[in-house]
């Protein structure tokens, strides 16, 4: 709580500027309503924004955990040849460098409307930070270490499980991170193309003229991103209470 | 029978631009089951490149090597402990690398070491909450557990105070007065030299041959050793020799 405080103070001193600004009317209301007009949008319709922020979750999270299980697995893969990390890491980087707003229409074409295209596009943004970071992670490791395996007949499958992948914790949780931020980005754009969860209410109040909704949509998503940001660091807590991995200010 | 006999053996590095530095050359010797072998010289001479081929963590590049020891094991510069894994853990690193499963029997013998190196209360501690003595006292445990018969050791205390140093030096001397074992053992202190070793091999100055010198203390050694008029006169000796033979 005492770390959180300062956010907790800025989030109450916005609300009041941005209530401020709205009832003298610097900016119209239909640009811009009142943080309590957003707030009264749940209240009008409680189980349209539940069942949408209950989609959103179901493709985040399935977005996220396979991001996480596929790209540490190819990190380990590419690690261990350097073969396969030629061949395939460009492609990688080529989901990467490719907006994936470009993106989301192919994949509307290959999986249709509704949660397969929303869950492959929260998987496709959120890849690539697990992978490049689990991949930074696993050969960075200290070669000194690496010696006192070998000079007792370690294998690589033992320098693996003994020393690379525990070395790379730290730098895997930091991607987790980000791809738990980049994974609700995904699916939000998926959504957007596919329809559904908060990307399909946003863009029906869009076409409404329904800021307030807009906004308490923006609001639930970026809750979703905390709340799963927040579940990585907790792991990360949890791990670090158990074992001393990484040092505890890294999370 | 030798437990290591080398002969004409030459260390030569090829920088990226394919120049070629040599560390040593023609150096022939031989190391003799339960000696306490020291090399001593300066900084940057290859005392630790001519350590990690006598225990097959290198090659040489030329010469001939023949190693009859059954189980060698090293205690290097750092202690190199596994910063996640206890104390007792890293004790039981090399059995799980050998054996992959530890017995019940495994920890026993791992907390008797422990308690060798007076680290029995501190089992459960990992690394981060050990001091630099106690972490070097781990690595020592940890270098015994496979029992070996010849231990290398490239200057383990060099980055410890001078209390805990001279600790621990008297602790490597009871090992070797005490067990079976054969030591080949790297400084560039004299004093450290002179104190643990029976043997001490003295990097020529053109590193083309390494200079014997055998010690003239008893075999029992004791802090108090340090003290005698028999250590200062080994240690002036000593420090002759390097001085004509390794730096001039």
């Amino acid at each position: 709580m005492k770390k959180s405080w300062p956010s907790l103070l800025a989030f109450v001193l916005i609300l009041l500027v941005w209530h401020f600004i709205v009832s003298s009317g610097l900016i119209p209301s239909f640009l811009l309503p009142a943080p309590g007009q957003v707030f009264h949008s749940f209240s009008e319709m409680p189980e349209d924004f539940a069942m949408a922020f209950q989609s959103t979750l179901k493709s985040t999270l399935w977005g996220f955990f396979l991001s996480s299980i596929l790209g540490f697995s190819l990190a380990l893969l590419f690690s261990s040849s350097d073969f396969l990390k030629r061949a395939f890491l460009p492609f990688a980087v080529f989901f990467q460098t490719v907006p994936i707003v470009a993106i989301a229409p192919l994949l509307v074409i290959w999986f249709g409307f509704g949660e397969s295209t929303v869950r492959a596009s929260a998987l496709i943004v959120s890849i690539f930070p697990v992978l490049a970071n689990s991949l930074v992670g696993l050969s960075n490791f200290d070669a000194g270490l690496k010696e006192l395996l070998n000079s007792y007949g370690a294998s690589h499958r033992q320098i693996l499980l003994k020393l690379q992948i525990p070395s790379s914790l730290p730098a895997v949780f930091s991607g987790l991170q980000v791809a738990a931020g980049l994974a609700v980005i995904g699916a939000l754009v998926g959504e957007f193309v596919a329809g559904g969860g908060l990307g399909g209410l946003i863009d029906s109040a869009r076409t409404q003229q329904r800021v307030d909704i807009v906004f308490a949509a923006l609001f639930l998503s970026s809750v979703l991103g905390l709340g799963l940001t927040g579940l990585v660091r907790g792991a990360a807590q949890m791990i670090l209470r158990w074992r001393p991995f990484f040092s505890k200010d890294l999370f | 029978m030798a437990l290591i006999h080398a002969e004409n053996l030459g260390k030569v590095f090829e920088s990226r631009r394919n120049r070629e530095t040599t560390v040593f050359k023609n150096f022939n010797l031989q190391l003799e089951p339960r000696e306490f072998v020291t090399l001593l010289g300066p900084s940057g001479c290859g005392k630790s490149t001519l350590l990690r081929i006598l225990g097959g963590l290198e090659k040489a590049s030329e010469g001939s090597l023949e190693r009859k020891f059954q189980s060698g094991s090293f205690v290097f510069q750092e202690p190199r402990l596994l910063p996640w894994k206890t104390c007792l853990e890293n004790v039981l690193l090399p059995l799980e690398i050998k054996n992959s499963k530890v017995s019940q029997a495994d920890h026993g013998k791992a907390k008797e070491l422990l308690k060798l190196m007076k680290l029995e209360k501190f089992e459960s501690h990992f690394p981060a909450e050990l001091s630099g003595g106690m972490k070097m006292r781990n690595a020592l445990a940890r270098s015994l557990i496979l029992n070996p018969d010849f231990l290398l050791l490239d200057e383990p205390f060099s980055a410890l105070d001078e209390t805990t140093r001279l600790f621990l030096q008297v602790e490597i001397r009871n090992l070797f007065e005490t067990k079976p074992w054969t030591f080949c053992f790297v400084t560039h202190s004299i004093e450290e030299a002179c104190f643990l070793s029976s043997r001490i091999l003295i990097f020529s100055k053109d590193r083309n041959q390494l200079i014997e010198h055998k010690s003239n203390l008893p075999n029992k050694r004791k802090e108090s050793l340090r003290d005698e008029l028999a250590f200062f006169e080994e240690v002036k000796k000593v420090r002759h020799l390097f001085q004509t033979e390794a730096l001039s």
